[in-house]
């Protein structure tokens, strides 16, 4: 039980409980719903206080997973998500996850157990400076010393980790704490302040910039998700019709048909976006932080433009390019005060939608195998707007953001500014439990699922409506590409030729499992993966030697795109 | 060489949490002098020197994003602080 009986009470009739029973109780007080996390000797206090309480407990098998977890279950919610883990091997487990999250803005509660107050710092058994560790990795950290600061400081936890531009914040628990008593009062509900507005002399200086410009261009961000601007985005794309790019992030921001949406842009962007890019006299940056992946060589992107940058953190501003106009504050308002009337682009935009078609992906792959970058269009074209998919990280993963199909940003889960292989799976689980009836796919490789295919044991216990779908291609794709075009083909330890049998190591989880190996067997794969209503996984064997293209040269501009 | 001067809630962390900061975007701490907390407040006043091309002026609302932090004053005028960076010069480049 989370609460010791009504009659134990103090003398101003607050309920007694220990540290741990308070934790619990200030997480249902929370209103959180659902946890990822393996316990372990100090977090044990609340391992036992959870046992009878109404959160819903997910326990994975490393826990990587739980923070991984938790990241996918925040970005479909705009929600802090939690994870928990015990001292030491269990806090650097996570350290990852809580990396992830902080790389993307997403708003995470990790609750660690450490060892007790007296013996921090002595080196004690599973002792480890978590908060120390995380400390650039976390948009805040606290440390509770006394049981009775619990409810207020996780509170705080959540507020921090919600509002503005939201990040993982770690609540460290000595195990003392935990099993203090102490007379518990209820955490009122998390509250965050409404977002700043941008001033009215920032949007007056954008706007002019934007009726002199001839070849604007609006740069998409995953800021746009986070700060609840997503109509707000689209309705600016169809009142200006300026030609509009993404930030791998924000891919599923723009509405998937719209015509001036020219698809991401940077390293394995679409030619159509770089190219506008590179020649636009107005650079729109709504919610992006001008990352090397996207810009290529910073001082040859887009050379010519003059910029408007908004965000909602302040520190964005300048930090890697320079700013004609600065809107800081909330996106959704700023871009709904962004109106310009009538611009004079119209031979800008037919240029660009010349190119989009000019550029456009073909999907007629010579031979009989499967041929990955036309199974993933299909894949999610066939499963809708409820499509939600999971990546792992390397070549897969760029080619769902190439060819997939998204209705909203949110459908789009992969770490972007990390790029942790081993997201994946246990993204996908955390998708698949709080969205059921959506279909959730895993998208993966033969190198990504094995950093975290333990998973697989998590996905059976609860019977997660997941999909996952495997390209095999025996080796680190990604890495062995750049090996190929960039060392010389020195292939270093990419080969990945001794692979378990996947569909076997699936079956012997208790997870259903099938192989293909030619393209003919696409539809009847799609098919019977998207009609499952239990754990699946897809075993696609593919060409080792396929590439992403197009693809620029690391180092390069944007302008000099390398294709097939 | 720029004076950077910063106001700190004495919080557990909050000391290295700063200087992490200032070091990991780029800055190195020369000189460093920290008051004895007054009502839960301490004063911070550090020279620093950037490593490369970073703007003092990103630093200082960096800084200032951080929930420890109160109040960051750089007696620098910005324009000078922040190197003066042109609109749309890259301020930072990094060969990859």
């Amino acid at each position: 039980m989370t609460a010791l009986p009504a009659a134990e009470l103090d003398a101003h009739s607050r309920p007694l409980m220990t540290g741990a029973q308070a934790v619990v109780r200030t997480l249902e007080d929370l209103g959180v719903r659902r946890i990822f996390g393996y316990p372990g000797g100090a977090i044990m206090p609340v391992y036992d206080a959870l046992v009878g309480s109404k959160l819903e407990h997910i326990l994975v098998r490393h826990e990587q997973a739980a923070s991984f977890a938790a990241d996918a279950q925040a970005r479909l919610t705009g929600k802090a998500g939690v994870c928990l883990a015990t001292s030491g091997p269990g806090a650097t487990n996570l350290l990852t996850g809580i990396a992830n999250a902080y790389m993307d803005s997403v708003p995470m509660v990790i609750l660690t157990g450490q060892v007790p107050s007296t013996l921090m710092g002595t080196d004690a058994f599973q002792e480890v400076d978590v908060f120390g560790m995380s400390l650039p990795v976390v948009k805040h950290s606290m440390i509770v010393r006394r049981a009775e600061d619990i409810p207020a400081t996780i509170r705080e936890a959540f507020e921090i980790a919600e509002e503005g531009r939201p990040g993982p914040v770690l609540v460290d628990l000595p195990k003392d704490t935990l099993q203090a008593s102490m007379a518990f009062e209820t955490a009122m509900s998390a509250s965050t302040p409404a977002p700043s507005r941008a001033s009215d002399d920032s949007i007056e200086e954008a706007l002019s910039l934007l009726r002199a410009a001839r070849r604007p261009v609006l740069y998409m961000g995953g800021g746009i998700a986070l700060g609840h601007a997503v109509e707000a985005a689209r309705d600016f794309m169809a009142r200006t019709g300026i030609p509009t790019v993404a930030t791998l992030k924000a891919i599923g921001c723009a509405h998937p048909d719209a015509q001036n949406y020219l698809g991401m842009l940077g390293m394995h962007g679409t030619r159509a976006a770089n190219m506008a890019v590179q020649e636009s006299d107005l650079l729109i940056c709504c919610g992006a932080r001008f990352d090397d992946r996207a810009t290529g060589k910073p001082d040859q992107f887009a050379p010519h433009a003059r910029i408007i940058h908004m965000d909602l953190d302040n520190a964005e501003i300048g930090k890697l390019r320079g700013v004609d106009a600065a809107i800081r504050g909330d996106l959704q308002d700023a871009l709904a005060r962004l109106d310009a009337g009538y611009l004079a682009i119209d031979s800008w935009r037919t240029l660009c939608r010349n190119r989009k078609q000019e550029f456009a992906f073909s999907y007629d792959a010579p031979g009989s195998g499967i041929y990955a970058p036309g199974l993933l269009k299909e894949l999610s074209e066939t499963a809708g707007d409820d499509f939600i998919a999971a990546c792992d990280v390397g070549q897969h993963q760029m080619w769902v953001a190439q060819h997939c199909r998204f209705a909203r940003p949110e459908n789009h889960l992969t770490s972007a500014g990390l790029g942790a292989m081993g997201y994946g799976l246990p993204a996908g689980i955390g998708a698949a439990l709080e969205r059921p009836d959506s279909k959730v796919v895993t998208v993966t490789g033969d190198g990504s699922i094995m950093m975290n295919i333990q998973e697989l044991a998590t996905a059976r216990r609860y019977g997660v409506p997941i999909r996952i779908l495997l390209l095999d291609n025996a080796s680190l794709g990604l890495v062995r590409q750049w090996q190929e075009l960039f060392f010389d083909q020195n292939f270093s330890e990419i080969d990945l030729y001794d692979n378990p049998d996947f569909a076997e190591v699936a079956r012997s989880f208790g997870v259903e499992a099938f192989t293909i190996h030619s393209r003919d067997e696409v539809p009847g794969a799609i098919e019977r993966l998207l009609n499952a209503t239990g754990p699946i996984l897809a075993h696609c064997l593919i060409d080792p030697r396929e590439n992403v293209w197009p693809l620029v040269p690391p180092g390069k501009s944007n302008a000099e795109m390398m294709e097939d | 060489m720029h004076n950077i001067r910063i106001q700190l809630a004495e919080s557990e962390g909050a000391l290295v949490r700063l200087l992490s900061n200032i070091e990991r975007r780029g800055f190195i701490i020369e000189s460093l002098h920290k008051t004895a907390a007054q009502n839960g407040v301490t004063d911070i006043a550090a020279r620093i020197t950037p490593r490369g091309e970073r703007s003092l002026d990103v630093l200082t609302r960096q800084l200032s994003r951080l929930f420890d932090v109160m109040d960051v004053h750089t007696p620098m005028p910005a324009h000078m602080a922040s190197h003066a960076m042109p609109p749309g010069e890259p301020s930072c480049r990094q060969p990859q």
